[in-house]
């Protein structure tokens, strides 16, 4: 023993241990060196990356303004009522210990299994899980239950049933539980102050608000605004990735759709912090979304009430299908566009039930949803006697001062077409006053079928216009082309009769509303014809430099030039106005007013299955400003239903111009006195 | 008389803790009452430290046999009474403490070895006295490993490996017996991992199979298993993988300086596990909130505390204190480096707590019990 004791106090053991101790913390330090200092930002970035959820907020859509700045679509505030699920957290867990309790007593006493259910009073119409489910089915459930439990209190108090769909909820809570749960979407006024006025509040339950689009004037240029859907979820240009989406709309029809990327301006991003278990902790904005942009139209509200309305008065069960376009012809701007029926765009905001959709939309043979003013086609009837009164007079085929003798009717092969005109002997402006069948097969069997198609054709017959809407068509004009495509291969004929039917304005042919305008306009300007103009500007919705204001701006642009001489213009003019002015010739005398010169055409084309009226005119007739075209499916005569509503547009419109030269005066008068 | 050093080192690192603890435990419930008990623990340790120093080390050694015999009856009776959690029975409920029996057996086992070592001086060459020491060593570790418990029963063969070269057992035999425990490790690892369930020999618990094959980053599941078993295994795979997962976020988001006490946002959120962030992840803590400077300083810490036994060891007379020592050193020298390794993910997960920091009472105790005995070994080292 002694002598062991006597060991060199250095013992090299010891060192070899004391060296070992030293590497293996030199070990730990260059670790922690390496996670804790050279790779810091990657573990930073995973930390972020599990804490932080993106959500997109949608930006506030741009308004839609008329010409005035009256609005045509705007946003309201809706108010949901939102749980937000972490705090109820405990109630899960209470919830969850009763129904374990149930589930450990229909395991041991079975028997007993319905009192113990009755203790535990689920909601009704709730089926339990059988005992033998997963914790997780069970946790899930119990879930349910506690939420149940108060969106049916919350519903008793504000007396409406909150329906929860178990998948649903369950699902939210999977997937997004950091993000509030919605029980109750756009409730109304009445409702959110019941909900604020109880003395307490279910926890977790809050009210809150986000912005619904809203179309105040309801059906009024509804075809022109289109209507919005819940937005898809992809990403738009320049978008970055979120893990979740707020509800969001888009267009998708009209200008809604159309102008999409400016009313729809740069959605936002939130960062939701999340703990362990998914719920939110705080949340902040990361980017603020910027505001679409404003439309301001070419629309006039007042014109597009009133012609709407006189639309409507034009048949007594006011189930009227029709339309009425007012424009200037001095720049393109369409001042109305009428289509009835409508719809009331706001029947899809925030969403349509199917039921609704299904009856007020599919279900319907009247097409509600399609404009009648740019994509349905009518047959123009007596209406094309303009063009064949240009198209003849162009090609000199006849002397408008020249008498034709007509017969009440005209016969080729075996067919006979009518002529309501009495018979007698009658120059141009006359028989065009009468419409004159008789005259007009006469005068346009006269020139070429492809002169008459040209003609018509630079009129807009035939072409789509550049609205910025989605809803047109071209129609049909029988130029060579579609002759082409037209009959049996090699028997390509255009026969007589076919000429007949064309210079009434009937058979090969069909137009929309829009496109007769556009010819009246051609006749206005003496053959200038200005682009459809319907939006005037897209502004910022932000106030900023009044020169950065304006996004884009559209001017006023001519289409095309027509090279047809004045003088042809002169007697198609003297033509229209001798049609409203002359109360014993002309079919359109319904449409005048007294000591303001219309000119206008009337047109009734039958077919099978439609009878179609028009009134086509322009005002006043020295420097026409205006054009007002109106079509009414099954009228009676396009004189006796038509004529009437351009008329009472035409008050409203000369009223109006009195009020504003009026109150310019007075204005006058001021600065001058002042 | 007093090793100044030694105890300035491990008062330091009470402090520490209890901070540290209060800091894992923000926003419970329990916070203030979890950090106070585990003061608690270390004044009772520090009381049980002053016991052991009443009474020479070599008088205490005597009783070793029986300290040793108590440990081992206990052991069984944790695999009989003991308490079930997370699937492994190692706690003996007392009541009023959750009693972890092989944390005073480590103790105890050092005392037992370093007595046989010392009193074998003369048949220290003799292969009969390896094989005793291996006795010694195998009872323990059977016993822990059946509770079942991996990390606490492989501390102990480093430990006495230290002791049998500190103690002169030849080292042709250390070789061989080490050579052969890194074999048979490497072999029961090997064929674990990758030998089909049906040849294998020693079976791993399925969830130590786990947790190696989540350290080795080894798919669970095979190569012919079907796409929805595969997608299963990930997601076991990556819950198994989240505590050490959430600690390296932990440790690595501190970075240089940290994010300041009871700022740790993994604990904030929940992110590291409320089960374990105050004892077996308690350091992933320190390191998010003091950084790389408090870690270091940590690691300071233990360093002193482990140098100055070293030189304990040096100053002692005579075999005994030396082999007491130099345990008690790799002891902890083990069960740091595993602990601070399996937070950085240098080492698989292990529930093997960090001495003085983890939170727990046995652990604790015991830790300031070693203390306790180098301080011994310093105080009598002159007497003989």
């Amino acid at each position: 023993m002694e002598s062991l004791e006597q060991r060199p106090k250095s013992d090299p053991r010891l060192f070899i241990l004391g060296g070992f101790t030293l590497l293996m913390m030199s070990v730990l330090i260059s670790g922690l060196w390496q996670v804790q200092v050279k790779s810091t930002t990657r573990y930073e970035e995973s930390m972020r990356r599990q804490y932080y959820r993106t959500v997109r907020i949608p930006a506030s859509r741009g308004l839609i303004f008329d010409r005035w700045g009256q609005p045509l679509a705007e946003n309201r505030p809706s108010y949901n009522i939102n749980i937000y699920l972490e705090r109820l957290s405990h109630l899960y867990q209470d919830e969850y210990a009763k129904w374990r309790g149930y589930k450990k007593k229909s395991e041991s006493a079975p028997e007993d299994i319905r009192e113990a259910l009755e203790e535990i009073q689920p909601p009704a119409d709730v089926p339990v899980p059988p005992p033998d489910e997963s914790p997780f089915q069970w946790k899930s459930f119990s879930r349910y239950v506690a939420v149940k439990r108060l969106t049916d209190k919350l519903g008793e108090r504000l007396g409406v049933p909150i329906e929860l769909d178990y998948d649903i909820f369950t699902r939210h809570w999977n997937q997004k539980r950091s993000l509030p749960f919605t029980a109750l979407t756009d409730i109304s006024q009445e409702m959110v102050a019941k909900f604020l006025s109880q003395l307490e509040r279910p926890p977790g339950f809050e009210l809150d608000v986000r912005t619904l689009r809203t179309y105040p004037h309801k059906e009024t240029a509804c075809h022109i605004l289109g209507y919005l859907r819940l937005a898809s979820n992809e990403l738009k240009e320049g978008e970055e990735k979120t893990n979740y989406r707020l509800q969001d709309f888009a267009g998708i029809r009209g200008l809604e759709m159309t102008f999409e990327d400016e009313l729809r301006g740069r959605p936002g991003r939130a960062r939701v912090k999340v703990d362990q278990i998914g719920y939110r902790v705080d949340q902040e904005i990361d980017v603020e979304p910027i505001p679409g942009n404003n439309l301001f139209l070419t629309l006039d509200l007042g014109i597009q009430h009133v012609a709407t309305q006189a639309l409507l008065e034009a048949d007594p069960d006011e189930s009227v299908r029709g339309s009425v376009i007012v424009l200037n012809p001095k720049n393109g701007d369409i001042l109305a566009m009428v289509s009835k029926p409508g719809f009331d765009p706001n029947d899809f905001v925030p969403r349509i039930s199917h039921d609704k959709y299904n009856r007020d939309y599919i279900q319907p043979e009247v097409t509600v949803l399609q404009s009648r003013a740019t994509y349905h086609l009518y047959q123009p009837g007596s209406i094309f006697k303009i063009i064949i009164g240009i198209a003849a007079l162009s090609d000199h085929a006849v002397d408008p001062y020249q008498r034709i003798q007509t017969h009440g009717g005209t016969k080729i092969g075996n067919h006979t077409w009518r002529d309501l005109a009495r018979p007698g002997s009658y120059n141009f402006t006359e028989a065009f006053a009468k419409s004159s069948n008789d005259y007009f097969i006469e005068i346009g069997s006269r020139v070429s079928r492809t002169k008459i198609a040209e003609t018509a054709k630079a009129f807009g017959f035939g072409r789509v216009n550049n609205l910025p809407i989605d809803n047109k068509k071209s129609g049909t004009v029988p130029d060579d082309a579609f002759i082409k495509s037209w009959e049996i291969p090699g028997r390509q004929v255009w026969t007589a009769g076919n000429q007949a039917n064309l210079c009434i304005g009937q058979g090969e042919l069909s137009a929309t509303p829009i496109q007769i305008a556009e010819m009246m306009c051609g006749v206005a300007n003496e053959g200038i014809i200005y682009e459809h103009r319907l939006v005037r500007r897209v502004e910022s919705s932000e106030f900023v430099d009044p020169e950065d204001q304006v996004t884009q701006d559209f001017p006023p642009k001519i289409a095309r030039a027509i090279d047809i001489p004045k003088s042809v213009y002169k007697h198609i003019k003297a033509a229209l106005l001798k049609d409203v002015a002359d109360s014993r010739f002309g079919t359109g005398s319904r449409a005048r007013i007294e000591g303001f010169n219309i000119g206008g055409k009337t047109g009734t084309a039958d077919s099978l299955a439609s009878r179609t009226t028009w009134f086509a005119s322009m005002a006043p007739m020295e420097d026409p400003q205006y054009v007002v075209v109106v079509m009414i499916e099954d009228g009676e005569y396009g004189g006796s239903t038509c004529a009437p509503v351009a008329r009472k547009v035409y008050e409203y419109i000369l009223q109006q111009n009195q009020l504003l030269e009026s109150s310019q005066l007075s204005l006058a008068d001021q600065s001058s006195t002042n | 008389m007093f090793a100044w050093t030694l105890w300035t080192a491990v008062l330091c690192m009470l402090v520490i803790s209890v901070l540290a603890i209060y800091s894992a435990k923000n926003y419970q419930s329990d916070q203030a009452r979890t950090a106070i008990q585990h003061g608690v623990y270390a004044m009772i340790g520090l009381g049980a430290a002053g016991i052991i120093c009443l009474l020479d080390y070599k008088i205490i050694a005597r009783w070793s046999g029986l300290a040793y015999g108590v440990a081992i009856i206990l052991l069984g009776l944790v695999l009989v009474l003991g308490v079930e959690r997370f699937g492994a029975k190692r706690w003996l409920n007392l009541g009023f403490f959750q009693f972890q029996p092989s944390e005073p057996t480590k103790l105890a086992f050092i005392l037992f070895l370093a007595r046989f070592l010392s009193v074998s001086q003369d048949r220290i060459q003799h292969i009969r006295t390896l094989l005793i020491a291996l006795i010694i060593l195998a009872v323990p570790v059977l016993l822990i490993l059946a509770e079942p418990d991996l990390g606490s029963s492989l501390v102990f063969f480093p430990v006495s490996l230290v002791m049998m070269f500190m103690g002169g057992i030849p080292k042709k035999f250390l070789i061989w017996i080490s050579g052969m425990g890194v074999g048979l490790i490497a072999v029961v690892l090997a064929q674990a991992l990758y030998v089909a369930p049906e040849w294998q020999v020693f079976q791993l618990e399925e969830y130590q199979k786990q947790r190696l094959l989540t350290f080795f980053n080894i798919d669970f599941a095979s190569m012919e298993e079907t796409e929805e078993a595969k997608r299963q295994a990930r997601e076991l795979q990556l819950d198994l993988n989240y505590n050490v997962r959430q600690a390296l976020i932990s440790v690595g988001s501190g970075g240089m300086h940290g994010k300041g006490w009871l700022n740790s946002e993994q604990v904030a959120l929940d992110y590291l596990p409320r089960s374990v962030a105050h004892n077996d992840f308690i350091f992933s803590v320190i390191a998010e909130e003091k950084g790389f400077v408090g870690s270091v300083l940590v690691i300071a810490l233990y360093s002193t505390i482990m140098l100055s036994g070293l030189y304990i060891a040096s100053q002692s007379k005579d075999l005994l204190g030396k082999l007491l020592a130099s345990g008690i050193i790799t002891l902890w020298l083990t069960q740091i480096f595993i602990n601070i390794g399996m937070n950085i993910g240098l080492m698989p997960v292990t529930g093997l707590p960090l001495p003085l920091l983890s939170y727990g009472g046995t652990a604790t105790i015991s830790a300031l019990a070693s203390i306790g005995i180098l301080q011994n070994v310093y105080i009598y080292r002159k007497h003989i």
